[in-house]
């Protein structure tokens, strides 16, 4: 009986599992994970999770479901090495062997302060989360190093806990990479109307405080003090435990073709793998919706003959300052943008290249957004865009 | 038989069940699902599952009975 093994137990991890189940695999499963927790979402880890003084648990099953379902959890297990010759996996406890191996370890909060005084956290687990819940008191003095969606989802969640929250942003303007330059402008206007202060153009040289963190050092002199000290500056695929296997690992992550196939007998995907596109290029999405497309594409072509790829148009959401900003498709790379609403309650900016719809950043448009994912998944000429028309180019 | 059932407490408008079952979801004015039709028959089975699935705010449930 076919035995395969997961390696990674957060939302990737689970959903490979989930999904072969769903497509009627019947050999084995087990599903390993480092952290001492059932499998859980990380979404809420900067929202409700932060803001509620008794957060519900975010498990997706308890653990009655993986007996019922057959999938054999083994937590607090980290993997240590791979042997693809043996097919064997050593972990912080002894080895598995696989007979097809999916790699769905996620991937690493980056923090460029090693050994850092108390108070200060990156945001990637429960136990992140908890700590940080912990430290906002009303009153605190928060300062976040990066201004992406998780800086700015700490900084909404904190200004709520009635934090004084200070945002510094490498970028001139945050998040412009992700929605285009413009529209992220109007984001950043929102952080700032909800009392963020937002310093951007600046870095953090130097994190200061003996035992526990009381300021930070800007590269221009200034100092700004705090008793806690967020890090949201990225993170970086976990593949160490992947050195000296014969899997193709660069900085991109775990390379993938367009079935999520990374070797012989092996499988990756979510946070950790660099999948190739379509214009044949591996690339490394950290999406919450990518993640599950990726899990289920796996599991359908381990479990199935025919091989599947990812078709679903990329959306990814973030939730900050009481609206939700919904981002589909591609917003980079235009050469055509229509704006319908500059407003930040009806935020609606689309992008187009070579004559089809390829992204847009909206806010409070949830027509406009079913849209928007049926003309970019099916690369719809503008002309067969009604409200093309309708907006200022 | 398979029914929908909502919480709507819990759906944050994601529409991802509206891209997975078109014939089946939609969304409403205030950004909440809609569900057009609260039984399933059989050719919508597949994709009413993966909507279920895919729903971020697990707003979404299948009540399986036997006919």
């Amino acid at each position: 009986m076919t035995h395969v093994v997961i390696v990674g137990a957060s939302l990737t991890g689970f959903r490979v599992a989930e999904g072969l189940r769903a497509e009627s695999f019947t050999g084995d499963i087990t599903l390993l994970g480092d952290e001492p927790h059932l499998p859980y979402d990380r979404p809420p880890l900067s929202k409700n999770v932060l803001t509620e003084e008794h957060p519900e648990s975010t498990a997706f099953r308890d653990r009655s479901w993986f007996a019922e379902q057959g999938i054999g959890l083994r937590l607090n297990e980290p993997a240590h090495a791979l042997d693809t010759a043996t097919r064997t996996i050593r972990t912080a406890s002894g080895s598995v062997r696989y007979d097809e191996l999916v790699i769905a370890t996620g991937a690493h909060a980056r923090n460029p302060f090693p050994d850092p005084p108390a108070g200060v956290f990156t945001l990637r687990t429960v136990d992140d989360a908890n700590n940080i819940r912990t430290a906002l008191r009303t009153g605190a003095h928060l300062v976040i190093v990066g201004a992406g969606f998780i800086g700015l989802e700490v900084a909404s969640s904190a200004r709520r806990l009635g934090v004084d929250v200070t945002v510094v942003e490498l970028e001139p303007v945050p998040l412009a990479r992700s929605v285009g330059t413009d529209a992220a402008r109007i984001l950043a206007d929102i952080a700032r109307a909800a009392g963020v202060r937002l310093l951007c153009g600046r870095t953090v040289t130097e994190v200061c405080g003996e035992t526990e963190v009381t300021a930070v050092q800007l590269d221009d002199g200034t100092t700004l003090a705090c008793d806690v000290l967020v890090v949201g500056i990225g993170a970086s695929p976990a593949t160490d435990w992947l050195a000296g296997s014969d899997v193709t690992v660069t900085r991109a992550g775990v390379i993938c073709d367009e079935t999520g196939r990374a070797g012989d007998h092996i499988w990756a995907a979510g946070d950790v793998a660099a999948w190739t596109d379509d214009t044949g290029r591996p690339h490394r999405h950290e999406h919450w919706t990518s993640a599950t497309e990726q899990a289920k594409v796996v599991a359908h072509n381990l479990a199935c003959d025919d091989k599947r790829t990812v078709t679903a148009t990329p959306y990814v959401w973030s939730d900050q300052f009481g609206r939700r900003i919904d981002i589909i498709g591609d917003t980079t790379g235009h050469d055509a943008l229509c704006v319908l609403s500059r407003e930040p309650d009806t935020l609606a900016y689309l992008y187009a290249r070579d004559g089809r719809l390829t992204g847009a950043c909206l806010i409070g448009q949830p027509r406009l957004m079913i849209s928007c994912r049926r003309w970019i998944g099916r690369r719809t000429p503008l002309t067969d865009v009604d409200v093309w028309d309708d907006c200022s180019h | 038989m398979t029914k929908i059932h909502v919480d709507l407490t819990q759906c944050q408008g994601y529409a991802n069940c509206v891209v997975s079952a078109p014939d089946v979801f939609d969304l409403d004015d205030n950004g909440k699902v809609d569900v057009l039709r609260a039984t399933v028959d059989d050719a919508h089975l597949t994709e009413v599952r993966e909507a279920v699935r895919s729903c971020p705010a697990a707003a979404l449930t299948l009540e399986e009975t036997t006919p």
